[in-house]
């Protein structure tokens, strides 16, 4: 059956923001943003730009009503810059006027005069000035430091891992109205309609009641929305609110790429020891991260960092330690993974290094080590599955990793200018915000009088398939045809107070939240109809649309009775809220059972090198996946593809090149590439975990959009192999991206 | 006045030549689906079909980026956008996508229908190969394209190669089976009668105006201010849009595109990998707009045409109007994007010698992802040789020097010796000092240094496999 949503996008029927926006007139805002990395500003010439025809008005901090200020978790970033900037892009004035082209014009004719201050790029430079967001966190387990002793190999190194741009199709924008009253209404694409909200309330200096915020779909988000659609949604309430008039604000994707921040880059060094057998004993390992020059979601993301560092696999002990570092960079934000793939890939990197010592393949270490039932994580949770081992065992049985190993050096050996490698991931990832109180979410369900269904929660569709989980979910409750359900925009008067779209916990936290809604006006229904029949409510059942006492059909269908409900005045509506059980962490000792539960999986890359051009393509992966009782298999199985793709694109083309002055250089599509359909491998073969257990999603399914995305990381290894066999000596680089020049420089180096 | 066909619909609409088509569409003609991804080509979130009748019976259709196409150039044409491809059912292409989950933020999606319709108009025979090649320039960040493959594959296994066989690309009759099958709207069927009825205004290339190629780079380069420039395109010149052979000399007019020229039957003669080599090139939508003429005045370092063209030893036919003049593509460029180009002159000709059966040609390019990027090194090679010794040899270099280079030394000393191992790497130094590449986004200097003498390499062992199997480097 054709799902609601996708019918709309082929036949270009879907509105996204800007679409909803042209319907009446505008104004527009460009905004004028800091051609310095640091500096004092010593003044804004704004003069002609105030004369220029078209020109609404031009707004720097000193027009802000409210408190300049959009830090979401620590209070450390202006809306527009009051007296220093701290990174080329940021907002210093908005000109509004009637076109985007004036308005850029006029953007450009304002002298901003700067004195300039040496800016910090890396993060290791701004971590030995002590540059921190926040001070650095340690997360241990046993005693790394006596474990070495007990190692028959100790190996160390240095890994990279660059950022990554969102490269959502549909740009940062957003459009604001006055309402009466002085009050305000957003369309933005966001993941954080609360967010939004809040700050926007902040800014004017009103109180959220007065801040309204619609959002029917994003053309993408990936994180980049998260936290960054908030400066731009806010921009255009803040000049709407002082003109009084409907102001748009739209980036065009330099404007974006320039703008925005990225994943994460981290500097990291390892240290693993192990027995001869392959059993890791010991790992330390120290995170520099890259935050950007405010705080963003960086702590968050550092946070996530750590309670990934030891990946799929048990390690007796362990010492992390992570720092955010405040670089003169666009602040970095929330991307797929959200820190996680960046632990992973130090990790892994780890085991590459440690099986070139001990001369065995990596996967000897890999499956040595993975994590079982009872096993602890540096956080102190305990596992509660072996769905780590069953996902491995399960590709090896049917995919014979050994045999697609053998085939390769077949292949290796009759080809001297083409080699191919072979790698594999084990993926473990926790789901839920690990800032326990965001994991929370409401559901406002209406069941119309002629059967029809409405439904208003928190998540953010944005590509992944939330509305049709969602649909979905209260489909199967009901047991109703699901073309009778209806998602409806997220909007702040029906759903107040909404975590962001975010931590792959849309359908979790917002599905559970809808199944409690509907199981609520079930039971009105289900009393009613027994209090009717003379029966008990349990004998009463709704099944494909027909409602059964005792299992014999009676005369009413779901839309009958609904009806006859609403006449004998019962609520046909409910806003039910869900919280998930039993998480808590206790930061003061790093320890706590931080998430609802784990995902599991494991992928097995193969890819050819062109040895003579340096050129490289992934031929397969082949995925188990722990989806838990999966909601949709086919909406599951997109995100897996669709993650898989993103994570070996941040491996290998994905490269962020900064000028001297941290002056982002690839800030287009021609300079940035993203993978096209010739770079996606040539066989994803992908099976979903049989009997997977201890899942907390809606109906025993598990978060999916993140997950996946990691896999991604075996296309980089296998790639590594692929190296080795051609140039044995090559030594292996730890420096993601690996792009087809660092490719072929270690090919002929 | 600028008169056009949208969808179903006649339409006139009182603006500038230079107004990029996306935006009237979406501002103007308020159709909301095509969308802006990038405004320059690299995502084809903004496709539309583009009809434009060529004589009596044939009315040809192609996939074009609308953020690069000026609306003085859709005069008298069909523009269809997805809202010109709904019907009250949903098309086999739309079917399929929604069959497939092919779709998930959905703001690629209308792109990937347009292109896959304008496959389908353009195929002669459903080739897999070229049906993923048809969406080389969409680019979608959710799906990892499998379902977009899957897709289209089961839209082409619902077909019969048969059927698109017997009838050609801009026929009434491909229509009619476009129609049959669902895949047009039944109004496809008489927009070509339709179109013939409009009458577009003539244009003069009247001193002062830009002359536009295929306006692939302008559009990116002049992005703010292109609309309010006096703009004359090319694309009138009729004269221009011929590739054909007279006298030994193989002449590509100055209006031909990137695209025509890898399907040109003469060119398939010349340089018959080149159909397959040229996929390297760009995407298709912008080889459908991208001329091989603008490639070359626009004079970057690493335009890949340029660099064929300079291996052949083309010349180029230059007419101000007045005068014409004839300069070899050796001698053309004078700095970086620096030419010997007067203003007001007009690239007519390009024309080289039709290769012997001794000559052998090959084309080498390197970029960050293989399918629409910009090189970061690009070679050709046009060799005539007999018994493995060369007689006479161009070889090309982009991306190695502040314009594309013709690497003359290399070449004289190449001239007359034995194509073996030890000659090959005498003549791979004399490159190596020819060349002055720069460390930029395209890769470091000692990376295409090493990149050039690579793909050097591979010339000669694509071309003399049995003299040089293997080398060390």
């Amino acid at each position: 059956m054709k799902d609601y949503d996708v019918l709309l996008h082929v036949k270009g029927e879907s509105e996204y923001t800007a679409d909803r926006a042209e319907k009446t007139e505008m104004l527009h805002i460009a905004i004028l943003a800091s051609s310095s990395p640091h500096a004092k500003i010593s003044a804004i010439q704004k003069e002609d730009a105030e004369h220029t025809p078209g020109v609404a008005g031009i707004f720097t901090a000193k027009d802000i009503p409210g408190k300049n200020q959009i830090g979401n978790i620590i209070e450390d970033e202006p809306l527009l810059a009051e007296k220093e900037v701290h990174y080329i892009g940021q907002p210093i004035a908005i000109v509004v006027a009637e076109t985007k082209e004036i308005a850029k014009k006029a953007a450009g004719s304002i002298q901003v005069i700067f004195e300039e201050m040496p800016p910090v790029l890396s993060p290791r430079e701004a971590h030995s000035k002590n540059r921190f967001i926040a001070p650095p966190r340690i997360f241990s387990l046993g005693d790394a430091e006596k474990a070495w002793a007990d190692c028959d190999v100790v190996v160390e190194g240095t890994v990279e891992s660059g950022g990554q741009e969102h490269l959502y199709l549909e740009t940062q924008n957003a459009f604001a109205k006055p309402k009466e009253g002085g009050g305000i209404k957003i369309h933005s694409s966001t993941q954080s309609p609360t967010a939004v909200q809040k700050t926007t309330a902040q800014i004017l200096g009103v109180p959220m009641h007065q801040v309204e915020v619609d959002v029917l779909r994003l053309g993408g988000g990936f994180g980049g929305k998260e936290d960054q659609a908030t400066p731009y949604a806010t921009m255009s309430a803040l000049a709407a609110f002082l003109l009084k008039k409907p102001v748009q604000i739209s980036l065009n994707r330099s404007e974006d790429i320039l703008l925005t921040g990225k994943r994460h880059p981290y500097s990291s060094d390892f240290k693993i020891g192990l027995k001869k057998d392959g059993t890791i004993l010991a790992y330390d390992v120290k995170f520099y991260q890259n935050s950007g020059a405010a705080a963003d979601l960086s702590t968050a993301i550092l946070e996530r960092t750590l309670f990934h560092t030891t990946g799929s696999y048990f390690i007796p002990n362990v010492r992390a330690y992570a720092a955010a570092c405040r670089t003169n960079l666009a602040p970095n934000t929330a991307y797929r993974g959200f820190g996680g793939p960046q632990a992973m890939f130090v990790l892994e990197s780890a085991i590459y290094r440690a099986a070139e010592r001990l001369g065995v393949d990596p996967i000897v270490i890999q499956q040595k080590n993975l994590t079982k039932a009872g096993d602890e994580f540096p956080y102190g949770m305990k596992n509660l599955s072996d769905n780590a081992i069953r996902c491995f065992e399960e590709a090896d049985q049917k995919y014979h990793i050994a045999d697609i190993k053998n085939r390769a050096q077949k292949w290796n050996e009759d080809h001297p200018q083409s080699k191919k490698g072979v790698a594999v991931m084990p993926l473990c990832f926790g789901i839920s915000f690990t800032s326990t109180f965001l994991n929370q979410a409401s559901a406002l369900v209406h069941v119309y009088n002629d059967g029809s269904v409405g439904v208003s929660t928190g998540a953010i569709e944005m590509g992944q398939g939330v509305n049709a989980k969602i649909r979905e979910v209260i489909a199967r409750v009901f047991s109703i045809n699901i073309e009778r359900i209806k998602n409806e925009s997220t909007n702040t008067t029906r759903n107040a107070n909404t975590s962001p779209t975010a931590a792959s916990s849309g359908a979790d936290l917002n599905g559970n939240a809808t199944k409690l809604a509907c199981e609520e006006i079930i039971k009105r229904l289900k009393a009613y109809a027994a209090s009717k029949l003379g029966a008990t409510p349990e004998q009463i059942e709704i099944k494909n649309e027909k409602v059964l006492c005792a299992g014999k059909e009676t005369a009413w269908n779901w839309s009958k009775l609904v009806n006859d409900v609403y006449f004998e005045r019962i609520g046909l509506s409910c806003l039910a809220h869900y919280a998930t059980p039993n998480i808590f962490f206790d930061k003061t000792k790093e320890k706590g059972n931080a998430f609802a539960y784990h995902t599991f999986g494991t992928a097995i890359a193969e890819t050819t090198l062109d040895c003579l051009r340096g050129t490289y393509s992934v031929d397969s992966v082949k995925i188990i996946h722990d989806a838990g009782q999966t909601l949709n298999e086919t909406i599951d199985r997109g995100q897996i593809e669709g993650a898989l793709l993103q994570g070996i694109g941040w491996l290998t083309m994905e490269e962020l090149v900064y000028g001297k002055n941290g002056k982002l250089l690839t800030k287009d599509l021609s300079s940035y590439k993203i993978p096209d359909i010739y770079s996606a491998p040539e066989e994803i073969s992908i099976d979903f975990l049989k009997a997977s257990d201890y899942a907390t999603g809606p109906f025993n399914s598990k978060a999916i959009g993140e997950p996946p995305f990691m896999y991604g990381i075996a296309a980089y290894f296998s790639l590594l192999n692929a190296i080795k066999a051609f140039k044995p000596e090559a030594k292996a680089v730890f420096d993601a991206p690996l792009t087809p020049e660092k490719v072929f420089l270690s090919l002929y180096n | 006045m600028i008169s056009f066909i949208i969808n179903d619909k006649e339409t006139s609409l009182d603006l500038r030549d230079g107004k990029t088509t996306l935006k009237t569409i979406r501002e103007n003609l308020r159709l909301r689906g095509s969308k802006k991804g990038c405004g320059e080509g690299d995502c084809g979130a903004c496709m539309v079909l583009l009809g434009e009748s060529i004589g009596e019976t044939t009315l040809r259709y192609k996939a074009i980026n609308s953020c690069l196409l000026p609306v003085g150039e859709i005069e008298g044409k069909h523009v269809v956008t997805i809202e010109g491809l709904n019907q009250e059912r949903l098309s086999l292409i739309q079917e399929a996508f929604a069959d497939e989950y092919a779709a998930q933020c959905g703001f690629c999606t209308p792109g990937f229908i347009v292109a896959v319709t304008a496959f389908l108009l353009n195929t002669p025979d459903l080739d897999r190969g070229e049906a993923i090649q048809a969406v080389s320039g969409n680019i979608c960040r959710c799906t990892g394209y499998a379902s977009i493959k899957r897709a289209i594959f089961s839209v082409l296994k619902k077909l019969k190669a048969s059927d698109f066989k017997k009838t050609k690309p801009g026929s009434d009759a491909r229509v009619k089976l476009l129609v049959k099958t669902n895949i047009l709207p039944p109004y496809f069927a008489d927009i070509h009668e339709r179109i013939k009825k409009t009458t577009p205004k003539e244009t003069s290339e009247a001193a002062g105006k830009i002359f536009v190629g295929g306006g692939t780079d302008i559009s990116v380069q002049k992005r703010e201010t292109l609309e309010n420039e006096n703009l004359f395109f090319l694309s009138q010149r009729k004269d221009l849009r011929e590739i054909f052979i007279d006298q030994g000399k193989c002449h590509i007019g100055g209006a031909v595109t990137f695209e025509e020229l890898r399907n040109s039957e003469i060119m398939a003669k010349i340089f018959p990998e080149g159909k397959k080599i040229f996929q390297l090139i760009a995407s298709l939508p912008v080889r459908n707009r991208a001329t091989v003429a603008g490639n070359i005045i626009n004079a970057s370092p690493i335009g890949d045409m340029t660099i064929f063209f300079l291996a052949m030893d083309a010349v180029l036919s230059l007419n101000d109007g007045k005068n014409k003049r004839e300069v070899p593509l050796r001698q053309f460029f004078k700095g970086y994007k620096e030419t010997d180009k007067k203003e007001n002159e007009i690239l007519e000709w390009i024309f080289f010698d039709v290769p012997g059966k001794n000559t052998r040609l090959h084309f080498e390019k390197v970029s960050k992802r293989k399918y629409l990027d910009i090189a970061s090194v690009n070679t050709a090679v046009c060799i005539t040789a007999k018994r493995n010794t060369v007689e006479k040899i161009g070889i090309s270099a982009g991306g190695v020097g502040p314009f594309p280079l013709y690497l003359s030394k290399t070449c004289e000393f190449l001239a007359g010796k034995k194509v073996e191992e030890s000659v090959i790497k005498e003549a791979l130094a004399i490159a190596d000092a020819e060349i002055s590449p720069i460390s930029d986004v395209r890769g470091s200097e000692k990376y295409k240094r090493l990149l050039l003498r690579n793909l050097l390499v591979s010339h000669f062992m694509t071309l003399f496999p049995k003299n040089l199997k293997e080398i060390s480097l």
